[in-house]
This record gives C-alpha cells, structure tokens and sequence, in this order.
C-alpha cells in the first residue's frame, strides 16, 4: 500500500489593506499584538479574528551597498520564502526580541494594512504579548518603541499562554491551580499557575520548539536522500511535520515497530515534491550512476558491434583482408568474429534492458522521500532534548520536576488542570503523549486531566483581547513611565513580573 | 583578454576596484539587481524600479522621533546571549531572570540512539564515535565518507 503525500508548497498571500472603520476610531478599540516568533496576528479587541496574521519576517535584499538602496518586502508580501531563505531577518533572536528595527518595519507594516490613518500617533491602547522572563531590557525598547515612534495612549504586556488558557476556561480568568504546558516555535515552556496567577519562579523551559523539529527533519532526510537536498526545504518541512509526523506514545516501541519492514511498508509514507527543478538533478548525473554509466557502456559497445559488422562486410568483398582484420581483432577464424558479433548483440540488448528499467525507476524514484522511522524521531525532540545534544530536561521530567515543588494536595490539583496550547502542539498525538507520561508520574491511579486549547495558534490573540476589553485590563500610560523610567512594568495576573535591573554605578 | 579577466574578478567575491572597469561594473550590479529583484516574484511594481528604499512616510508616525535622532535604524542590536550575560551580572540570587527559567539538565540517564537508523543504539564505533545498534549498521559506518560523519555527529551536537 503506497502512503502518497504531496507536498501544497502553499505561497503567501499578501495581505489586503484593511478599512479604519470610524466606530473603531471613536470608541477608541483596543488593539491586540500576539507578537510571536512564528507568526504575528494583528487585529481589534472588539473582533472574533484577528485581521492579520503572518509570518514574522522581513527580506532585504541590499543592492548597492554604497547608495544604500534596499528592497525590503514584509511578511506575507514574501510569496516564496525559499527564494529569499538566506535575505530573512526577523526581530526575534530565539524567542525574545532584540532587533527593533525589524520590529519597527514589521510594525509599521502592520498598522498600515489595519488602515490606520490618524496623523503623527495611533489612538489605541496596545496589548503586546511577550516571552516568559522577557529581559527589562528589551521591555524597555520596546515601550519606548511604541510610545515614542508610534505615540499610543495606553499599553499592556502578556504571557501568550495565560491569555490561552484564560480564554478556554468557562469565565475568563486563570484557573485557581493549574499547569500550562506552552510549545511554540522556538520553544517550549512548562509553566505552573498558582492562586489564579502564573507561578514564574517555577517555570520551566525547553530550548526547542516547532523550529528545531522541522530542522530535525530536514537534517534526517538530507542525509538519508542526499540527491534531494535542495528540495528538502524548511517550508515543506514544516508542512510534513504539522501534516504527517506523530508523537509516539511509546518511543521505544514504535520505533522497533517502524523498523520491521513489514510495518515499514505498511505505514511508511511517500513524499512527493511537485517541483520543476527534478529533471536537473538527473541532468547531474549526481543521482544513480547507473543510467550515465550504462550509457556509456551502451555506446562503447555499440561502437564496437559497428567495427565487427564492418569486417563482416569487408569478408564479403575480399575474404583474405577479412581475416587479416580479424586477426588483429584478436580472432582466430572469420567464424568466431561472427560468433563474437552475435554476442555483442545480445550484450547490446541486455545493456538496453536495464537501462529502461533505470529509467522507470527513475521517473518514480525522482523527487520521493520515504518517510517512516523519521515521522516520530522529529517531534520526539521535544521529549527527549538528548536527541539533538541539549542537555535539558525533556518535557514530562520537566512537568515531574515542577509539580515536586508543591504540597501533594496542590499537585493533586494541578494533575487535573493541564492545559497545552501552542502551535507545536498541534502535532498528532501531542495530548495523548502528555497524559501517558503523567499516568508513569503520578501515584497510582490518580486523576489526571489534560486539555487542550480549542485552536492552540490563535487562543493566545482571543484571550489577549477578551482581557483588554474586561475589568481584568491593566494599563500602563506615558506618565508611568515618565515617571518610574522605561522598565517599568505593572504587574497583573497575565502578565512577567517586574524585575528592576540595579544600576551599575 | 584583459577584459575578461577583470570580468573573472568582478564575478567572484573580491571586487576589482581599477577605475577602467567601474562603469563596465556598475552595469553588472544593476543587472544583478534585476536578477534578484524579479526572484522577488510579489512585488510587481518594485521590479522596474530597480531597487529603492520604502521611503514613503507613514502618517501614524511620529515625525519627531526621526528628527531627534531616536531613529532604530542606524543602531547596532545586543543579542541575546549579551542581554542574558548582562542581566546575570546585574541581578541577585533568587531573582527570577530569563536564564533562571532554563531547563536544567536531565536527572535520568538519557536513551542512545544509533545515528543511522534510530533504533536504540547500544554500541558507539571507536573511531568515528558514531552509534550504532547492529553489524549492517556498523559495516554501513564503515564505509560513509567522513564528511557524513561530521555532519551525523553535529546533528547531536557532538565533535568528531
């Protein structure tokens, strides 16, 4: 049974320039930015989605260094991103934002496309999602960012999943005990809630996200295919392990599984790339050295089949110059050229017979990946860190780890209020894998309850604008910052805590 | 002749700076400036234009904020190892810091896995420090170019 799966290698559709419709302008609608290092969604509080969503990424492409020019195309005006892969700049180093120049085009991209049209300042509160610990100094560039370039009214941080998990629960607000366990792009978090607030002392986070699984994958296969290198790219990557990588409840099961060939043959699942750059590779001949190598073995024979029957021809005009030639063709008799003619023709033959089933097995075998042990290894990473040389923690002895920081009563509670949200965790079997390693943590037959986001990827934007429009909402204004500095941050349940960065003097 | 050799040089990395071939050298990054700027197949109108700079002010922003030199773009970023470093030596114990909140490293014994197919690897070539978890996979080690070998380890972070 042949799995099939073909590659979409979907292309971006830029984004449509919005409409500033005038209710939002008077009644001053919050704004919400889940600012991500995957994707970056955009939109009005008082909406259901939100208007933009797109990768957050610039291509600049500088052409004469001296005159300064630059062809800067934003997000989703990119349509192909491996054609730019190499010109890509993002704000994010790792999951935290350090370049506010990126960020600055990314903002003014977005804000232009909402339809903003107010003179010299935006009149709407801004909820700008953050990583768990941002530094205070990136807060800090970033609030001035914002107040100084863009001269907005109010503004408020937040943590992604707590805007999550808020947004799930019956009444928006934060569970009283709970676990978010977060996976995102460039991470993963475990993060504890505790007394209807985020925990952050205790929180816990594995350096890789859905980032380093697809170039796992793409690692994994280029050294198993190396002639299809440069159509393994980190798009179709990402588009294999969201569509058809699972997470193995049993690691060590299922890979002895896959490695039976039956299992194999069964389960495994053939890639296809519908790309056009194929016949090059064959063009190459970097592929199967076989058809290049028996063509060539075609053509020699050939050319010598040409010389015998020349002979053979020869004898019919003049039988001694006939043998003379044969003699020196290292036969003893006209006979045995001829015998040695006809062998040379079966040769011929059989050398054309394989060479047509090489080409078959070519046109199949081109542009194919096979696709069977890898569909767990990749997503496993996250599990087991060791994997790919992190020397961390995976995510169940995380949770273990976390949970030995409380009362039994509490872990008791938290054991029943697990909440996964994030992109990465879309992955097939991501929950399942979850509760089968809480079932080996906790004490026997103890309850155990995992939930997962409604939608993992958009939770965090709805929960974000839930809060700005509730009572929860806290914000911080330009005064506040006037006064207690740029690193100022008011604390609320959603939100990092403060930590004031002592002066070096 | 000559004129090919300049070519030679300007296609390569270094860049002839003779005064002679300037001209025949800026015709050459215009070109390439079309080649890359057509790759950038969405932006239509960009393409004829060679390659500029979005120059086209955003009403929303504040036109002071250029002006008195707050501009982003000139600057020169920390990344986040100098933010992390720099936030450890300023913060005290038991402050909650961004490097604080790291996994730490894991208390059970890890699982091997052998670098060519994954199964549990429960032997590791002396030579190569590959893993390996039977003897195909260890004849298949043994005749992998080196260059494989480097690029299977770095895939787990470890040196040759």
């Amino acid at each position: 049974m042949l799995n099939l799966y073909t590659c979409k290698d979907e292309q971006n559709c830029p984004d449509v320039l919005h409409e500033y419709e005038a209710q939002l302008q008077t009644e001053s609608i919050p704004l919400i930015i889940d600012n991500g290092s995957y994707h970056c969604r955009v939109g009005w509080a008082t909406k259901l989605h939100p208007y933009l969503n797109f990768k957050n990424v610039i291509a600049k492409n500088r052409g004469n260094r001296k005159e300064k020019d630059w062809d800067i195309q934003v997000a989703n005006e990119i349509a192909d991103l491996e054609t730019v892969r190499w010109l890509l700049r993002t704000p994010y180093d790792f999951n935290v934002v350090v370049n506010y120049s990126v960020q600055e085009t990314l903002l003014d991209y977005a804000f232009k496309h909402l339809g903003i049209s107010t003179d010299g300042c935006i009149n709407h509160p801004l909820v700008l999602t953050e990583a768990i610990a941002n530094p205070s100094y990136c807060r800090k560039q970033m609030s001035e960012l914002l107040f100084e370039s863009y001269c907005i009214p109010k503004l408020a941080y937040g943590i992604d999943c707590l805007f999550s998990n808020g947004y799930n629960m019956p009444e928006f607000d934060l569970p009283e005990v709970g676990l978010i366990v977060s996976s995102g792009f460039q991470s993963t978090h475990v993060l504890p809630v505790f007394g209807k607030k985020a925990d952050i002392k205790n929180c816990c986070r594995i350096n890789l996200g859905g980032y380093n699984c697809s170039a796992y994958m793409q690692r994994l296969l280029q050294f198993k295919h190396p002639q299809l290198v440069s159509e393994l790219t980190l798009s179709r990557m990402d588009e294999v392990v969201h569509g058809l990588c699972h997470v193995a409840p049993n690691y060590q099961e299922e890979i002895t599984k896959c490695c039976d060939i039956g299992f194999k043959d069964k389960h495994a699942t053939t890639l296809q790339f519908s790309s056009s750059t194929t016949p090059s590779n064959i063009k190459t001949g970097n592929i199967l050295g076989g058809p290049l190598k028996l063509e060539k073995k075609l053509k020699q024979a050939e050319h010598k089949l040409y010389e015998l029957e020349c002979v053979i021809e020869l004898e019919q005009e003049s039988t001694e110059a006939a043998e003379k030639v044969a003699a020196d063709a290292g036969c003893s008799s006209i006979k045995e050229l001829k015998e040695k003619t006809e062998l040379m023709r079966d040769n011929i033959q059989a050398i054309r017979r394989d060479l047509d089933e090489q080409y078959r097995l070519d046109k199949v075998a081109t542009g194919t990946v096979k696709c069977g042990i890898e569909k767990c290894q990749a997503p496993e990473i996250i599990f087991q860190p060791s994997l790919v040389g992190y020397n961390q923690s995976g995510l169940s002895e995380c949770i273990e780890m976390l949970l030995e920081n409380y009362s039994k009563e509490v872990q008791e509670l938290m054991a029943k209020n697990i909440f996964i949200t994030g992109g990465n965790t879309k992955i097939d079997g991501f929950r399942e894998r979850v509760v089968k390693d809480m079932i080996q943590i906790r004490p026997y037959q103890s309850e155990i309850i995992v939930r997962q986001a409604a939608d993992p990827s958009l939770d965090a934007w709805r929960g974000a604008a839930k809060w700005a429009l509730s009572q929860h909402c806290n914000w911080m204004e330009r005064k506040d910052f006037e006064e207690c500095g740029w690193e100022y941050l008011k604390e609320h349940n959603f939100s990092n805590m403060h930590v004031a960065t002592k002066s070096t003097t | 002749m000559e004129s090919k050799k300049n070519d030679n040089v300007t296609r390569g990395k270094k860049r002839a700076r003779s005064p002679a071939s300037a001209r025949g050298r800026k015709r050459k990054d215009l070109k390439e400036n079309e080649n890359t700027s057509n790759e950038l197949k969405n932006v239509p109108q960009q393409t004829e234009e060679v390659a500029k700079p979005r120059q086209e002010p955003l009403c929303f922003k504040n036109p002071k904020y250029r002006e008195n030199g707050f501009s982003t773009r000139t600057k020169v970023w920390k990344n986040l190892k100098q933010i992390m470093n720099a936030q450890k030596s300023q913060s005290s114990n038991g402050e909650v810091t961004y490097a604080s909140i790291d996994a730490p490293p894991p208390v059970k014994p890890v699982k091997k896995y052998s670098d060519i197919s994954g199964l549990p690897a429960f032997y590791t070539d002396p030579h190569t420090k590959l893993r390996y978890s039977n003897s195909d996979e260890y004849r298949q080690i043994q005749h992998i170019s080196s260059d494989t070998v480097v690029g299977l380890l770095a895939l787990r972070q470890a040196s040759y």
